[in-house]
């Protein structure tokens, strides 16, 4: 009932929003609920470096609780001092503070907020700051607006928010350098109010968004001559004959809207087009001295959407504008709908991976964040580890190997290592080694603003990639291919949870998976399987006594050939093979044992007991043993000690990169002697 | 004297003190084997009997290589798969020109120091050889005497030294932070840093030339008062500059081409038999060799272009112009 409810309350919500809007852009079926929709007009001034705007926010409620009051993003106010939440608790920052000028800092001001209704009711003089996370009183990245009555379920409010944000130099991707204007989480923004009537509008700390989807319509107002990317289409432009121009960009079913400026940048187009996948119009907007890097943006982002698309389902807009940020303005590496920002150095070659990797990464975004948009303030792992994940296996498939590479002369000069072949970020977790290990520190399952200092990057990235791998390789590539297509499909244009999604694996697979979840997202214990002993011996003819005829005698008075190992002497090994557990969770594994013949045996160990003995009495002795060696557990965080190999060249290994090392520091030693 | 000249001059006198190149290169040697080991016996013990060991002889395993960084203590620490081929040289040039070389592990440090030590000792041993009417022609007596002036001179190089890499450097980074605060093209930046680092070590390379003279004139005139070379040398090189930049330039060049070539030729990680891992390591060893003759080059070209400036500019001896 409620149910149903609530699908006619969306129903003819989504009515209202569609008859406001621009008939020639509105989609025939909208994808989303369109709860939280934008008209906006913007001004940028250059010379104050400041944006005036005015939005009109329609916004429907469409749980089953009245709302009280309306809770705001002011993102840009965590760069208003070095007191907010964002600022005080960022140690990366506290170095990059000491060289900010005093015109540096940013804010957001509302500076009027009102109902629009007959009459119009100003809310301003109710609007407080509140801190819900941490009690900050100096943080003002959430705006707290009583309403004078609730908006119910199903109800409609309209509100007229007017406000000034003073564009910082760049923090967390957003911001101003020179004559770059890159701006994101820029306008006051609604939070999402949950289906249990309470208001999830985090702080701004240390992660990234959350928002419900809806329609922008937005009117940028830049100096004439300015080349503008956004999210969206442009679908009118107006000169107002001031010296500016008025870019109207329009967008439905996002979730987040995004626009940067410069009079830089040098404009391209492509198209994407792919049987079975719908085609895609591409803008790229490129940074003069990366011109040449044109045709590696364009095919990289045509590999994101080939792939993904392919993979787990199309791409469901018709443009995708891509921005090679501008050196300095660490704006690079970022996503938004219909819009990310890649990053290169001037002197990358394709070999460096340099602008592919993080064009892969950001375009893939689109799918991962763009369509099915998850809660980023709780649960980023699931838009920043598929998305890792899926990245590493598009460029597992479709790109060489990566290889080491230097950045020398301050980083701006490459080198590259080509017969130092590296691994893909999805294939093993060694370098989060052991009992000290980063994975540790805290589970996946605790919210993300919550994580602790180093946690964040590997439980939102690395982990949880290296847990879908481990999905992928346990449960095969065409189950977990339905799987992610799945959880893509029924969950595009919503907010799906952690649960949502195991819910889909442990449905599509037709297997409980929920130990594995158990140990890899609600704990933080490690997985590191090890080969322990292993012991080929020859028989040798039995000593003692034997029991013959009721009496105990040598056995040198009995015939050899009537024990059955005395007739194994000098034709058989008793060969046993020790296999640990060292880390606390548990993973089913298989050992594959290779004979000096060259036969082998693959056994299967539920991995649950802290050690199994396995044993062969066999003519030849182990020459091999490998622990999981179809690689399905890369959670595991020391593959070195998987594998126990009879005369392994470990010394000529270790003499081969010492010598290496010798030939580093007895150069170092001579330039020094420069100084003599 | 023409720098042509005193160069190929100078790369003749080399074979005179050959067995004391060689002395160096021993100690240099003994020191990398005796650090190496340490090196070499914890990625050993590291692998075990482990595949990784097997992958690390036909090429890397960074798989083995996270779990053996996250994981070593002291000297395994400075161990990276860059020191392969030419990252063995790029690695110490980038800290070199970026005046960090003396940074890192304290034994590092220790080490450079004696090893700055121990050239400063040879060094006085090099030019009486190289002199053509040298006081002491002793080698080891000239280096024994000459010892205390040649580390007083070094003090003053060091501090010199400091100077233009420790606080002229780090002046010039932040004036072109400053300038290139709101600068968004890359390239400008770029070519900012090369001046930066062009116009420092232009002046670092000159007052190396200077110190070097300057030890030349120590060992020739027997000079007791140490802080007179360096003004005497820098007259020279004043008097002087196209021939004295254009040898230690050639100098330089060829410093630069042994580079290129080693790049070239210089063996990546693909070595993978007894032999090939034996033939990189002889490559590298003989490129060293070839940088320890190039030092002992600089000294042996510029003292044939010291006499020949002396014989042929002026009428005074050396010992009369101290």
């Amino acid at each position: 009932m409620n149910a149903r409810f609530r699908r006619l309350l969306l129903g003819l919500g989504t009515m209202g929003i569609c008859l406001a809007m621009p008939r020639a852009s509105m989609a025939a079926v909208p994808l989303s609920q369109r709860i939280a929709n934008y008209q906006m007009d913007v001004r940028l001034d250059v010379a104050q470096k400041t944006i005036y705007g005015r939005e009109v926010l329609t916004w429907i409620n469409t749980t089953m609780h009245p709302a009280r009051e309306l809770r705001f993003h002011l993102y840009y106010n965590a760069w208003m001092n070095d007191r907010s939440s964002w600022l005080s608790s960022s140690r990366y920052f506290a170095r990059a503070l000491e060289s900010l000028e005093e015109g540096d800092w940013g804010y957001c001001k509302v500076q009027s907020i009102q109902l629009l209704r007959e009459p119009p009711l100003d809310l301003t003089a109710g609007m407080a700051y509140i801190q819900p996370d941490d009690g900050n009183p100096h943080d003002r990245t959430v705006l707290r607006v009583p309403l004078p009555q609730p908006v119910f379920p199903g109800d409609t409010v309209r509100i007229a928010i007017e406000w000034v944000s003073k564009v910082p130099r760049p923090f967390a991707r957003t911001g101003v350098v020179g004559d770059y204007y890159f701006i994101a989480q820029w306008f006051p923004k609604i939070g999402v109010f949950q289906e249990d009537g309470t208001w999830n509008c985090h702080q701004f700390i240390q992660t990234e968004f959350f928002a419900d989807y809806g329609v922008y319509d937005v009117r940028l107002t830049l100096p004439t001559g300015w080349v503008v990317g956004a999210t969206g289409r442009e679908i009118e432009t107006t000169e107002n004959g001031d010296g500016t121009t008025t870019h109207r960009f329009y967008q439905e079913d996002v979730h987040d809207f995004v626009w940067t400026t410069s009079p830089h940048f040098l404009v391209y187009t492509d198209r994407f087009e792919e049987p079975g996948l719908p085609p895609v119009d591409l803008r790229l907007l490129l940074q003069p001295y990366n011109r040449g890097k044109k045709e590696r943006y364009f095919e990289a982002t045509k590999l994101a959407l080939r792939y993904y698309g392919g993979w787990f389902g199309a791409y469901p807009y018709d443009h995708l504008t891509i921005v090679d940020p501008a050196y300095q303005s660490r704006s690079g590496g970022m996503e938004y709908p219909t819009l990310f920002t890649g990053g290169s150095r001037w002197l990358s070659t394709s070999r460096t991976r340099q602008p592919e990797s993080v064009t892969i990464h950001e375009a893939g975004h689109q799918f991962w964040y763009g369509v099915v948009g998850n809660n980023e303030f709780e649960h980023a792992w699931i838009d920043e580890g598929f998305n890792t994940y899926s990245q590493s296996r598009v460029m597992s498939v479709a790109l060489p190997p990566p290889i080491l590479q230097r950045w020398y002369l301050e980083g701006f000069i490459p080198v590259l290592f080509p017969d130092v072949v590296l691994n893909e970020r999805f294939d093993g977790a060694d370098i989060y080694d052991g009992f000290r290990s980063p994975l540790k520190r805290d589970p996946m399952a605790r919210p993300s603003y919550r994580y602790g200092p180093g946690s964040y990057r590997v439980n939102s990235y690395n982990k949880p990639a290296l847990m879908l791998r481990t999905l992928e390789n346990y449960l095969g590539w065409d189950t977990f291919r339905k799987i992610l297509a799945t959880f893509y499909q029924r969950w595009q244009f919503n907010h799906p949870r952690p649960r949502d999604f195991f819910q889909v694996v442990n449905e599509i697979s037709e297997r409980n998976m929920d130990w594995f979840f158990e140990q890899a997202y609600y704990g933080s214990n490690v997985f590191d399987y090890a080969v322990g002993r292993v012991l080929s011996m020859p028989f040798e003819p039995t000593k003692g006594l034997l029991q013959n005829n009721g009496d105990f005698v040598p056995i040198s008075q009995v015939a050899r050939d009537t024990t059955p190992r005395d007739t194994a002497v000098g034709k058989l090994y008793r060969n046993l093979v020790y296999v640990r557990r060292w880390g606390e969770a548990t993973f089913p594994v298989e050992v594959r044992v290779t004979f000096a013949g060259g036969d082998t045996v693959l056994e299967r160990w539920d991995g649950r007991d802290r050690w199994v003995r396995f044993e062969y009495i066999r003519p030849e002795k182990v020459e091999s043993v490998e622990v999981d060696p179809r690689r399905v557990l890369v959670l595991d965080v020391n593959r070195t000690n998987n594998s126990w190999k009879r005369n392994a060249p470990a010394r000529l290994a270790g003499w081969k990169w010492a010598s290496k090392w010798m030939i580093w520091f007895q150069h170092k030693l001579e330039l020094m002697a420069f100084f003599h | 004297m023409k720098p042509l000249r005193a160069y190929f001059q100078g790369v003749l006198g080399l074979w005179r003190v050959k067995r004391y190149i060689l002395g160096l290169y021993a100690v240099n040697l003994m020191l990398a084997l005796a650090l190496g080991s340490v090196v070499g016996r914890a990625i050993y013990r590291s692998l075990g009997n482990s595949r990784a060991a097997e992958n690390l002889v036909q090429g890397f395993d960074s798989l083995w290589y996270g779990s053996f960084s996250a994981t070593a203590q002291g000297l395994a620490r400075t161990f990276h798969p860059a020191v392969v081929g030419i990252g063995a040289v790029f690695e110490n040039l980038n800290d070199f020109l970026q005046g960090r070389l003396f940074e890192g592990e304290g034994i590092f440090l220790g080490l450079g120091l004696l090893y700055l030590l121990l050239w400063t000792f040879f060094s006085a041993g090099f030019i009486s050889r190289f002199l053509s009417r040298a006081q002491t022609p002793d080698f080891l007596q000239a280096a024994a005497g000459f010892l205390g002036r040649l580390v007083l001179l070094a003090i003053l190089a060091g501090m010199v030294y400091y100077l233009l890499l420790g606080v002229f450097l780090d002046f010039l980074s932040g004036w072109i932070r400053g300038l290139t605060r709101d600068t968004t093209d890359e390239r400008i930046v770029f070519f900012l840093t090369l001046g930066k680092y062009g116009a420092v070590w232009f002046l670092v390379w000159w007052v190396n030339m200077v110190f070097d003279y300057s030890k030349i004139i120590i060992v020739d005139r027997n000079l007791r008062m140490v802080p007179l070379a360096p003004v005497e040398a820098f007259g020279l090189v004043l008097k002087h500059p196209l021939k004295t930049m254009g040898l230690y330039y050639l100098l330089g060049i060829t410093s630069t081409l042994m580079i290129l070539i080693y790049w070239m030729v210089a063996p990546g990680a693909g070595a993978s038999s007894a032999g090939e891992i034996w033939a990189a390591f002889l490559l590298g060893q003989l490129y060293i060799i070839l940088r320890m003759c190039l030092r002992v080059w600089f000294y042996s070209s510029q003292v044939a272009l010291y006499e020949g400036l002396y014989k042929t500019s002026s009428n005074q001896s050396p010992e009369e112009i101290g």
